[in-house]
């Protein structure tokens, strides 16, 4: 800041207004000594900072912020993969299918993590990566077996946040098939997602009712399922507790069905024609 | 007659500051037998004596003033291109020998009484035109050209009298004569339109001697710059 000269002005606070000698009007500091109106006073220069400034400020905040949240959000592990091969890794993902996390799980897999770098890359081609490294080590290392393919087997284990729970391991899979090695992949969400597909497959009358039971939301198919396995129940034996267990609407159904048939089958009695 | 010796004496003593005053005003040496600047300014500090009196505070500030105001205008009349300029540098002689004649503590004091007299002045004035000092420091141009264009432009507004008339009837600036006046950009003026209105009630007034003798105004050549 530079000292101005000028004329004091007026006095406000702690600021002075004063006219310097080249006609410039400055707002300057006072120090402890309060000049009076009309002498010759010295001091600091105050100027206002520029409304642009505060837009700087203000951006560059927002920047801290958003990168914050954009490295905490890639940071952030949301699957974790147990590679159990030859080694034994842990993986862990991103929302984005980055890997930001490896840690070996034994001494082989220790080896094996300081020889590559799979960090930061998509999760399809780390598997890769990790598959083709240790495929290697393992040439190295042992004596080929006289039949080795036969006994290779690779567990990827995937436990995930994600809602939408697709991983995509199909580059995995071809590399796998090119070096002659089982792959066998243990989901956890779609385990039992798979379990309860079978089961409303299978059983689908208990599995609905069930459902109506716990007042949980019932899609179109299930109710289909449960339809389709009602008439077929119906027709091979009679259910015994039907009346407490069917739902509301499907009750309607059958017994505005069931009115029509007897109906029709009073008809020609009650034909006034007749 | 003895009064006329008296004042032939006194100016006699004084030719020294006149020719500071002058050769301050025109930023370069002069010489008594060749310069019409001195004589002007013999004049104007004859003039000064004879309307000087206690109420307007040290005599040597209020000669300054009029020299440097006769100065400026006969600058004005002879050459289309006189320019205004400020000057900032803690300058010459001048000042220094002016400061060892006139400010022993009482002067000063008794100066900046005067001073705060014409600011108080100028306040009230300002008020009427809705200025305050907090508006005049934010819209006073940081860049010394354009103040300098700036003090041009009041300096010609402040000596045209239909301006300076128009100026205290209206309380605002009448954009559209001194564009005629001066040919200056619209946009300048209206930018700076607080500042060159602060500029004008000081320069056209003959209220304030004191904050005009300390606004250090020279005359240049605009070519030059």
């Amino acid at each position: 800041m530079k000292n101005k000269t000028g004329i004091v002005m007026k006095i406000k606070g702690k600021h002075a207004y004063v006219m310097t000698k080249d006609g410039a009007f400055e707002k300057i500091k006072i120090g402890h000594l309060t000049p009076q109106i009309g002498e010759i006073f010295t001091g600091e220069a105050v100027q206002a900072v520029p409304i642009y400034k505060y837009a700087i400020a203000a951006a560059s905040f927002l920047f801290v912020i958003t990168l914050g949240t954009g490295a905490y959000a890639y940071n952030k592990p949301v699957t974790s993969i147990i590679y159990n091969g030859s080694t034994k890794i842990k993986l862990e993902t991103n929302r984005w299918d980055r890997i930001v996390k490896v840690t070996p799980l034994d001494k082989s897999g220790e080896k094996l993590v300081k020889s590559i770098d799979i960090k930061n890359k998509k999760l399809s081609n780390g598997l890769t990566i990790l598959l083709q490294e240790s495929e290697k080590l393992n040439n190295k290392a042992s004596v080929p077996d006289k039949n080795p393919n036969n006994n290779k087997e690779i567990k990827v284990s995937i436990e995930t946040k994600k809602k939408n729970n697709k991983i995509n391991v199909d580059k995995l899979k071809e590399e796998v098939n090119k070096h002659n090695i089982k792959l066998k992949i243990e989901n956890e969400k779609d385990n039992k997602a798979e379990s309860k597909d079978l089961e409303n497959q299978k059983k689908p009358k208990e599995y609905f009712e069930n459902k109506i039971n716990k007042k949980e939301p019932v899609n179109k198919q299930e109710h289909d399922n449960y339809i389709e396995s009602i008439d077929y129940n119906e027709k091979s034996q009679e259910p015994k507790d039907k009346k407490n267990n069917t739902p509301k609407k499907v009750k309607e159904k059958h017994t505005k069905k069931k009115k029509f048939q007897e109906d029709k089958s009073n008809f020609p009695n009650n034909n006034p024609l007749n | 007659m003895r009064l006329e010796k008296d004042r032939n004496l006194f100016i006699e003593e004084n030719k020294g500051f006149i020719y500071n005053a002058a050769s301050n005003v025109c930023k370069k040496r002069l010489s008594w037998e060749n310069d019409d600047e001195l004589s002007i300014a013999l004049i104007a500090f004859n003039n000064a004596c004879d309307k000087y009196n206690e109420s307007k505070g040290n005599f040597l500030v209020f000669a300054k003033v009029a020299i440097k105001n006769a100065l400026i205008d006969f600058f004005r009349k002879c050459s289309k291109n006189a320019y205004l300029t400020f000057s900032n540098e803690d300058n010459d002689e001048f000042n220094k020998i002016e400061t060892r004649i006139s400010i022993d503590e009482y002067e000063k004091e008794q100066e900046n009484k005067q001073r705060a007299e014409e600011i108080a002045m100028l306040i009230r004035e300002l008020s009427k035109y809705k200025l305050t000092f907090d508006d005049i420091v934010k819209s006073s141009p940081s860049h010394r050209d354009t103040r300098e264009n700036v003090l041009n432009i009041a300096y010609r507004c402040s000596s045209e009298k239909n301006i300076v008339e128009k100026i205290e009837r209206k309380k605002i600036l009448p954009i559209k004569e001194i564009l005629l006046l001066t040919g200056a950009n619209r946009k300048f003026i209206e930018k700076w339109r607080r500042y060159l209105l602060t500029l004008i009630i000081i320069l056209s007034s003959d209220n304030y001697p004191y904050i005009k003798s300390y606004l250090d105004i020279k005359v240049g050549e605009k070519d030059e710059k």
